[in-house]
């Protein structure tokens, strides 16, 4: 499938140009969280990337999402050009929303226990508002896809499978994921949230920092004018545990072998980890991308990552790393994780740290993604390749 | 098509008291929600998936998603993180994929009240373009003393 344009509003600014600064420049943009963040009374001090100029008490999350993620999509389709406009308007178009949690924080705090038996689920109100915003796209398909912190990448396996059994031209994906009481205080639970500096890969990494974001990406089955092709997106989901990933990484290198099964001249120039800086899935990340990368006989291949800077954005994270992956190839700069430059000694993997660089073309990016539930993705970003 | 269905009444809270006969194939079983619990008893009843032939995709589609866990969550005083990692409405794959030993794709959709059907129209057009397609449902059930039911169904037919 092809990457006809994006954007994405996240902690570092509202559009894709602010993301990448802040990646180059080394601009971290989380704080430690207030008790008057969301006016709740939450246990303070966790880390959060929080989406500037947003007053969470002045709208809901439906409200913000939907004018928001509109907003975005308007930018990408004001941009279109005259070739891809042409085709988009006379093709079968469908709607995706990725997310983890939607807008559950507008109504679970208030609704009684028989009410939210029946209530919607938190995601189709996004959908159902974007499709009224854009009445003159006559949209084939709808849907939502939920699969935790991985919701982008299987979104884009989905609409890989859907492109591949051509039931549609073009695919706006949509993803989005806001920090509120119930999820700052979910992942505060788990005690994954770091409460000093997040540090993917480090020997001293102590937890992960949340963020926000909403990133819109309008696919096609056809080239078209695009520069940029997803060669195969891939995921694995396994139950061997719910809330950590699969000993040694294996459902991650099972994702990353099923790219390969598709891909024989698979030599990937940079990789863009999941890295979200708790103990245990950077451990498994850095064992499941030696084990891969020495297979393919590319056990140097750099790796770097984006939450050091704008946080963990769940379900929308996937899409905002195909974004900066996107960037990177067209821009042919590498960002490294800026946040320090002190490797885990166990860790073998080569990852771009503090101030280092590399100068070597970059044509193949692997994006790698892991979520709860067991799921597992990767995919393979590329510069067009026919 | 082969399909099976299975009516849990989530009403009621289980007794993790009573160990039940699947019990050694999940991780901390005591801390399902009643959503997992039910997926656990209908894979247990269904003896026809112990043997199946594995299909390529695994469509999860749960109306309502995860409401009431969510609810669930906040009304324990949202600090217990057993209960949190139930809100995720992904969950039950692994749940399925623990009581089946097994591994895969799977796409969690939903679609407001329609999902149960977007779900059986998603895994029939991909069983036309040649995948062997499980869907795991679970419906509201408005008008009934079971208040939901675990579908399973088997595409192509």
């Amino acid at each position: 499938m092809f990457v006809i344009d994006y954007d994405c509003l996240t902690a570092a600014g509202p559009h894709k140009e602010n993301l990448m600064t802040a990646l180059f420049e080394g601009k971290v943009c989380s704080h430690h969280a207030e008790k008057n963040d969301w006016q709740s009374d939450l246990v303070p001090g966790g880390l959060v990337a929080l989406i500037q100029n947003r007053d969470a008490t002045q709208s809901t999350v439906r409200d913000y999402l939907s004018q928001n993620l509109n907003a975005l999509w308007k930018q990408i389709y004001k941009n279109l050009s005259q070739e891809n406009l042409t085709q988009f308007m006379k093709s079968k178009v469908g709607l995706v929303f990725a997310s983890t949690k939607g807008c559950v924080e507008d109504y679970i705090h208030k609704i009684s226990d028989e009410a939210s038996k029946n209530q919607s689920d938190p995601f189709f109100d996004i959908c159902q508002d974007f499709t009224k915003l854009n009445p003159e796209i006559s949209f084939a398909k709808s849907l939502t896809v939920s699969n935790a912190c991985c919701s982008s990448h299987v979104a884009l396996e989905y609409v890989q499978d859907i492109f591949d059994s051509q039931q549609l031209d073009f695919v706006i994906l949509i993803a989005a994921d806001l920090v509120g009481p119930f999820v700052y205080k979910g992942f505060n639970s788990l005690k994954v949230l770091s409460h000093t500096e997040n540090r993917p890969f480090a020997s001293d990494r102590d937890g992960l920092q949340l963020g926000e974001a909403l990133a819109v990406v309008l696919l096609s089955r056809k080239p078209g004018d695009s520069k940029i092709q997803i060669s195969q997106v891939a995921s694995d989901t396994e139950g061997s545990s719910i809330t950590r990933p699969s000993v040694n990484g294996l459902g991650l290198i099972r994702s990353l072998q099923k790219i390969k099964s598709k891909r024989s001249d698979l030599k990937p120039d940079l990789v863009i980890a999941h890295g979200t800086g708790t103990r245990f899935n950077d451990q498994a990340e850095d064992q499941a991308l030696g084990e891969f990368l020495h297979e393919i006989g590319k056990p140097l291949t750099p790796i770097t990552n984006t939450k050091w800077a704008i946080g963990h954005t769940l379900g929308a994270s996937g899409c905002v790393d195909l974004i900066a992956g996107c960037e990177i190839l067209k821009k042919q700069k590498v960002f490294s994780i800026k946040a320090h430059d002190l490797k885990d000694p166990q860790f073998k993997m080569n990852y771009l740290l503090g101030d280092q660089n590399i100068t070597e073309p970059v044509e193949q990016i692997l994006v790698t993604s892991l979520g709860f539930g067991g799921v597992h993705a990767s995919l393979l970003l590329e510069k067009k390749n026919l | 098509m082969k399909k099976l269905s299975y009516r849990a009444e989530l009403q009621k809270r289980q007794d993790v008291s009573i160990e039940p006969a699947w019990a050694s194939k999940v991780e901390r079983w005591y801390q399902l929600d009643e959503m997992g619990f039910a997926f656990c008893e209908a894979l247990h009843t269904w003896d026809y998936l112990k043997d199946a032939i594995r299909p390529d995709l695994i469509i999860l589609a749960i109306e309502g998603s995860s409401n009431r866990a969510d609810k669930d969550f906040v009304t324990s005083g949202s600090n217990s993180p057993a209960k949190f990692v139930y809100t995720l409405p992904n969950i039950s794959a692994a749940i399925i994929f623990q009581m089946l030993k097994v591994n895969g794709k799977v796409y969690c959709l939903s679609n407001g009240k329609d999902t149960v059907n977007l779900a059986a129209r998603e895994a029939q057009a991909f069983a036309e373009s040649g995948k062997n397609v499980w869907v795991f449902a679970s419906p509201v059930m408005e008008s009934s003393s079971f208040n939901r039911e675990i579908i399973f169904s088997e595409y192509p037919s």
